[in-house]
């Protein structure tokens, strides 16, 4: 490989004792996905189910219909933002139901998040990766690394190097560098790692290793699924594709080994994409939204989409396994796929969601399915812009400006 | 399955990867011994017998053979199911978490089955679901029980449960135990006493409201 330099980034705060005023650094890679620096602290509201502390609202608030403010966050300069839970996948101890600083971390400067059901990932501005965790398996709990099943508080993964952008799925991560290259680890049963993984030989998957692919810009993730951009917006998908979450053509495979394009988006220009538990979405550069997967609770927010050949309205596909237009959104900015459900950042500023509702994790109050995009409101974000939404298992979070 | 018109009930089990699900349902030493596999949906089927005071029934166990969530079970092994255990790892609070996913997937297909919820492991130290965080049961009216599989805490109390519901006899008791394999840990008696007490504590509180949310 070619000697690379290391691309300075966007700065990362955690500290309330620093200044808050954004600073100016030249980025050399125009196209990487790091957070945008809001002119001022932004508030952090959540709302959905949080019986395992997700909302971090506290041990009395399991449960929250609308928007909450966390106030335990409203000191600091939040640029990203991520959905949690188990495990040692907080990194660290003590009480799990409010927010507090991961331990061990102190040195490096944060510039993404991502979790796994049971891990956690994080991208410094160096472009080193840092983890703690474990993986789990079909079989229960596979480990970390091959050394070590459960790890307490954050570790640099060895051998990667340069890396710009991470994504992850249930029990799965990839890792893209500044060459363009991906790389994959975690469990592999689905194919999500875009390799073999023999049963007997399962500890393998938990190194990295490229997937393959060249020239890419993204990386995207579903649970069990994973997707690529590359540098021409071009989408591709490899792992599980049991209801046509990966979108490709040759419809029923139920894995899809390697990575693969998909065919039927390659007249737009795909901006990002992502999964939830067995659905997919992408984001063109033009801000319309296609969705492809499982579709019994609205995931694709398409609406009731009526089986060939029924008269029936209520009856609808239990998957489309072609990538859709989805009506009735303006400009969207930016995407977050939650397990069941999906938020939409739009270019005003924003909040669509759509998808399972029992969890509450759609934001409108009610238990039902939410078919089609629907707007976010609540009096307590009224007026005010979202300028970041990240949606998780069962409940949501969005980074709020008030005007 | 068997010949005699023995009352015979399709049980399916259900539950993330690793809650242990299968070492539950082969506690039964019979039921294990006469399993069926269907290769064709990757099932195996354990005839689990229990003796009641109204006679023997009959649980047709399906296990899902390492096909889990990933796959969205597959219909078939959905349909015709007559009741159903959803199974937790407490000390895996993804696993808990799940549980409504599971439920969704099941009562898409059975709408209207007795279900019983069942938090496994509870002879491990390290719970990580606690008693009080549990409540899905009481929001869709489930039965909820804490077991051991592998201390066989509580083995038959999910299926008395059911075999009442499914009987209609409230009355319904075991008059005798089927064969189970011996303990290999035995758990805690205070430990499960303290369980049992916030568990008690937490059934009394109101289901969490959110009155304020605007």
């Amino acid at each position: 490989m070619a000697p690379r330099k290391v691309t300075p980034s966007t700065p990362t705060k955690h500290r309330a004792d620093e200044d808050h005023a954004p600073r100016h650094r030249k980025r050399v890679v125009q196209h990487l996905p790091f957070a945008k620096i809001a002119s001022r602290p932004g508030q952090v509201f959540v709302f959905g189910t949080g019986d395992c502390a997700q909302l971090g609202l506290g041990e009395g608030t399991l449960l929250r219909k609308k928007p909450a403010n966390v106030a335990a966050l409203n000191e600091q300069h939040i640029v990203d933002i991520a959905a949690v839970n188990d495990q040692r996948t907080l990194g660290r101890s003590g009480d799990e139901y409010t927010p507090m600083p991961v331990e061990g971390l102190d040195d490096v400067k944060v510039v993404r998040v991502a979790c796994s059901d049971s891990l956690t990932v994080a991208l410094t501005d160096l472009g080193h990766v840092y983890t703690w965790g474990t993986f789990r398996s079909a079989e229960g709990i596979l480990g970390h690394s091959k050394e070590t099943e459960v790890q307490d508080n954050p570790t640099r993964v060895a051998g990667l190097e340069d890396i710009v952008d991470i994504a992850t799925g249930t029990d799965h991560v990839l890792a893209l560098d500044n060459t363009g290259l991906i790389y994959s680890w975690g469990n592999g049963q689905q194919m999500q790692l875009g390799r073999r993984i023999v049963a007997r030989r399962m500890l393998n998957g938990l190194t990295p290793e490229s997937v393959g692919a060249k020239n890419m810009t993204k990386v995207g993730a579903g649970s069990y699924h994973s997707f690529a951009i590359d540098k021409d917006g071009k989408a591709s998908a490899w792992g599980l594709n049991t209801y046509g979450q990966c979108g490709l053509d040759d419809a029923k495979v139920e894995n899809i080994p390697s990575v693969g394009p998909i065919k039927t988006l390659k007249d737009e220009h795909i901006v990002d994409i992502q999964g939830g538990e067995h659905h997919s979405i992408a984001l063109t550069k033009d801000g319309r939204l296609f969705g492809f997967g499982r579709s019994d609770s609205h995931q694709l927010g398409l609406g009731y989409t009526e089986l060939p050949g029924t008269e029936d309205t209520t009856s609808h596909k239990k998957a489309i396994r072609t990538p859709t237009l989805i009506p009735g959104l303006p400009p969207v900015d930016a995407i977050s796929v939650g397990g069941n459900h999906t938020l939409a950042l739009t270019r005003e500023g924003d909040v669509y969601a759509w998808g399972f509702g029992e969890m509450l994790a759609c934001g409108n109050g009610e238990e039902e399915d939410v078919e089609k995009p629907l707007k976010l409101t609540g009096q307590k974000i009224e007026g005010a812009k979202i300028v970041k939404v990240a949606a998780g298992g069962q409940h949501s979070v969005i980074l709020v400006v008030h005007a | 399955m068997t010949t005699h018109s023995i009352p015979t009930f399709k049980l399916v089990v259900i539950g993330d990867g690793g809650t242990g699900k299968t070492t539950f349902i082969k506690r039964h030493l019979t039921g294990d011994f006469e399993k069926k596999y269907l290769a064709t949906i990757g099932v195996e089927v354990h005839p689990l017998e229990f003796y009641t005071n109204y006679g023997t029934i009959l649980f047709e166990t399906w296990d899902t053979v390492g096909q889990v969530r990933y796959c969205g079970l597959r219909d078939s092994y959905y349909i015709n199911g007559q009741c159903a255990i959803i199974m937790f790892d407490v000390t895996s609070r993804i696993s808990y978490k799940n549980v409504a996913n599971w439920y969704r997937d099941l009562t898409r297909i059975c709408s209207s089955i007795p279900i019983v919820l069942c938090g496994n492991k509870v002879d491990i130290k390290e719970r990580k679901v606690k008693p009080k965080a549990i409540d899905f049961h009481r929001k869709k009216d489930l039965q909820y029980y804490e077991i051991s599989a592998k201390s066989n805490y509580n083995y038959e109390k999910p299926f008395l449960w059911l075999a009442r519901k499914l009987v209609g006899r409230e009355d319904l008791v075991f008059v005798k135990m089927p064969a189970l394999a011996p303990a290999e840990v035995t758990v805690d008696a205070a430990l499960l006493r303290e369980y049992e007490t916030d568990f008690i504590e937490a059934t009394c509180m109101p289901l969490p409201q959110s009155d304020d949310d605007l």
